[in-house]
């Protein structure tokens, strides 16, 4: 554990329950066999003492501590959170490459409720996860987020036609309207940064080629890459293709589809959306985080510039205030698109003022 | 959901859009009488589509032997199964589809296949339905013990399960055709698509991250050519062309006579709704009509009978139609048979194939003095 707080785990815990969960629940994620302690968990609010006064003091909904989600110290009652600050880091950059920095302990951590997904088809009827931990900042040129939640299993490869990846997104909205919590509308477009566990592995690892799901798979030829059959277990993507001048055999490649890029730099999207179904990728792509397996679920920072550079681009100023909501996938439960745990409200997201 | 009218099922159904059909239909009829599962079809669209890493799996034309065969494995019985026992009332489906079936907050009945159950395509290739424990079973017709090759690409569907289970829009039927594509730059890999297809014919590229499907060779047929598939069937199966609804059915267009006019062409799995466009003449050598029927729909056994009759020579217009099969690279859009040839002609009315409708034959003494050698019917 680098930091004390965590997210909960999902359908798992009863969402609403004040149900203590019973020591050595048999998930390994109890605090005593984590060696995790309830002191560490915590239920003080971490950070900048001034800073957390001051947000107090401006009224803001900060109720929801670090919700020591794990074993004995699981506070499953603490309150949901409906209000989210990004707090002005002072001139430091947001730590969107670290999400174990320091600098997010500035930051309140807000405790958001997620729910199903029972607006449109397909649903998901049962939240796969209750709720996550949010901490936001700001260095007046990018937001950034540090999400946490807990899992039990890590799902970070989309390569076989059953695996799905764990991930995570915020919705930004011109304003905290619930109208736009399922991708905005037409008139009030919304921007989403949406973390991904298998690009994470593909931007730590390099791109994940079909021999990390298949170690034995073996192939004739490919074509025009290789004459010699035994050549083809050598043909890795994406170089052999590249040099082969072949990529026009990898068809979402070819079409420019940015699930399909085989050069990963960034485990972030940027979409833009205006309802069901619309959402797509954004011309610009200046999103970007980093994303952490703690081995009880994911620590992730993400963010994106403050100034859209996007038409339709949900912009933020210091000083003011907007909407914000959040999903959250789970991989194993076979989560995926539609299929996920969205907040079950678009919170209203106080950016601070830029003084330092 | 929007209710339409599925011909197939003889009435109307709830379906994700309202009813909107294309200027013209691509479909195939395929004589399963004649398959003999060469797999020419299948090698022709994996050397074309997918020979790319990350397609290793893909068969987007696959020929399985029936009754065991599938791919992917047990595709139908666990769709079958899903859908539960199910009737028709004459030629009316009484059952509900895979539309009609859907759980609450699900668009579509389905399920998703594994990497495990696409790795068998050959199972149960050349098994007869029972063991063969004496002679008797292959000396009469219909067989008591049999198999059949059932070739399968992708239907073309008139409902497309696919294209309504993408909550994405990604999935499109093209008005000027009715070819069902991916679009490779919408697609976000969420696979709505594969567990919805009845017939499992949309997959997961393992490279891409995205979902892929056959595309019927649009640009083939773009400019009047069979599909790869069809125009390489040595056992010159596959009509390929344009088939019309029932009340516009033009019984000088090749497919349209197969399917309303004789009715002898029955479509797959009819009873999942979705209206596909890929027909089939169901095999007269199998005994167990009831398994037709549940493939083929309850016209199955009407059709063994008038093709049963076609073959005997009773019927001269549908032997004729029957042998233009792949006689030519070019959709043939109109058809003819005068005295003992059909004659058949594209869309521009150019004759593209004439052909007998009994292929001459010569009868060779065994034994060839001019070089001492006995000849062999192996040639
Ligand atoms: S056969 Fe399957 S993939 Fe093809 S159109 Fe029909 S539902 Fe879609
Ligand atoms: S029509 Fe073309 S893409 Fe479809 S199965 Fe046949 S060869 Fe393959």
């Amino acid at each position: 554990m680098t930091d004390e707080t965590v997210g909960e785990k999902g359908t798992r815990e009863p969402e609403t329950g004040a149900t203590p969960i019973v020591e050595g629940d048999g998930k390994g994620d109890g605090g005593a066999s984590s060696g995790v302690t309830v002191k560490e968990l915590g239920t003080e609010v971490p950070g900048h003492p001034n800073r957390r006064k001051a947000i107090l003091g401006a009224g803001v909904g900060v109720a929801a501590v670090a919700a020591g989600a794990y074993g004995l110290s699981r506070l499953v009652n603490e309150p949901e959170a409906t209000e989210i600050d990004a707090v002005y880091t002072g001139g430091d950059e947001v730590p969107l490459q670290d999400p174990d920095s320091n600098l997010w302990r500035d930051a309140p951590s807000a405790r958001v409720v997620l729910g199903p997904q029972d607006v449109t088809t397909p649903k998901l009827p049962e939240a796969a996860v209750s709720a996550i931990s949010v901490r936001a900042l700001h260095d007046g040129g990018m937001i950034g987020f540090r999400l946490e939640w807990g899992v039990d299993e890590e799902s970070n490869l989309t390569i076989k036609t059953d695996q799905f990846r764990d991930g995570a997104a915020v919705l930004f909205a011109s304003e905290a309207n619930a109208g736009l919590r399922m991708m905005g509308n037409p008139a009030q477009p919304v921007t989403i940064v949406q973390w991904k566990a298998d690009w994470q592995r593909d931007v730590d690892k390099g791109f994940q080629d079909i021999t990390v799901a298949f170690p034995n798979a073996s192939t004739d030829f490919y074509p025009p890459l290789v004459k010699d059959a035994h050549d083809a277990v050598d043909v890795t993507v994406p170089d052999a293709y590249m040099q082969a001048n072949a990529t026009y055999r990898l068809a979402g490649y070819a079409a420019d589809n940015f699930q399909s890029a085989i050069y990963r730099v960034s485990p972030v999207e940027k979409l833009l959306a205006q309802g069901f179904g619309t959402s797509a990728t954004a011309p610009t792509q200046d999103a970007s985080g980093s994303g952490i397996w703690t081995d009880r679920g994911w620590r992730v920072a993400l963010g994106k510039n403050m100034k859209g550079s996007d038409p339709n681009e949900v912009s933020l100023e210091p000083g003011k205030t907007y909407g914000v909501a959040f999903a959250v996938w789970v991989g194993a439960d076979d989560n995926v698109g539609a299929r996920k745990s969205p907040s079950k409200i678009v919170l209203k997201l106080n950016v601070e003022v830029a003084q330092s | 959901m929007p209710e339409v009218y599925n011909w197939q099922l003889g009435r109307k159904m709830a379906y994700l859009y309202p009813e909107v059909r294309p200027q013209r239909q691509a479909g195939a009829v395929f004589d399963t009488n004649k398959c003999i599962a060469c797999q020419t079809c299948t090698v022709a669209c994996k050397t074309t589509w997918t020979s790319g890493k990350g397609q290793e799996y893909m068969f987007w034309n696959n020929v399985e032997s029936k009754p065991w065969g599938s791919y992917p494995l047990a595709y139908d019985a666990k769709i079958l199964e899903k859908l539960g026992a199910q009737n028709w009332d004459g030629d009316v489906y009484a059952g509900k589809t895979i539309f009609e079936a859907a759980p609450e907050g699900e668009r579509v009945l389905g399920y998703l296949p594994n990497d495990l159950d696409y790795a068998y395509p050959n199972k149960g290739e050349d098994e007869t339905n029972t063991t063969v424990d004496s002679e008797k079973y292959h000396l009469r017709l219909p067989h008591d013990a049999w198999f059949f090759y059932l070739p399968r690409i992708c239907n073309h569907c008139t409902y497309p399960a696919c294209l309504g289970a993408c909550p994405r829009t990604a999935i499109f039927k093209r008005p000027e055709d009715g070819i069902v594509l991916t679009d490779e730059q919408r697609c976000r890999g969420y696979r709505e698509c594969v567990r919805a297809c009845p017939y499992k014919k949309v997959m997961y590229n393992h490279v891409t991250r995205i979902s892929e499907k056959c595309v019927l060779c649009f640009p083939a047929v773009e400019k009047g050519f069979l599909t790869r598939c069809m125009r390489t069937c040595i056992g010159k199966i596959r009509t390929f062309g344009w088939v019309n609804p029932p009340e516009k059915a033009d019984p000088e267009n090749p497919l349209d006579f197969l399917v309303h006019v004789r009715k002898v062409a029955r479509p797959l799995l009819p009873q999942m709704g979705t209206e596909p466009n890929v027909y089939y003449i169901p095999p007269i050598h199998v005994e167990n009509q009831r398994f037709l029927r549940m493939l083929f729909g309850p016209g199955a056994t009407e059709s063994v009978e008038t093709y049963r009759n076609a073959m005997e020579g009773n019927d001269p217009e549908l032997l004729g139609v029957l042998v233009l099969n792949v006689a030519s690279d070019r959709i043939i859009s109109k058809f003819k048979v005068q005295g003992e040839t059909a004659t058949g002609w594209d869309d521009q009315g150019n004759v593209v194939a004439t052909v007998p409708l009994k292929e001459p034959t010569m009868v060779r003494p065994q034994f060839d003095p001019s070089v001492a050698v006995y000849r062999y019917n192996i040639t």
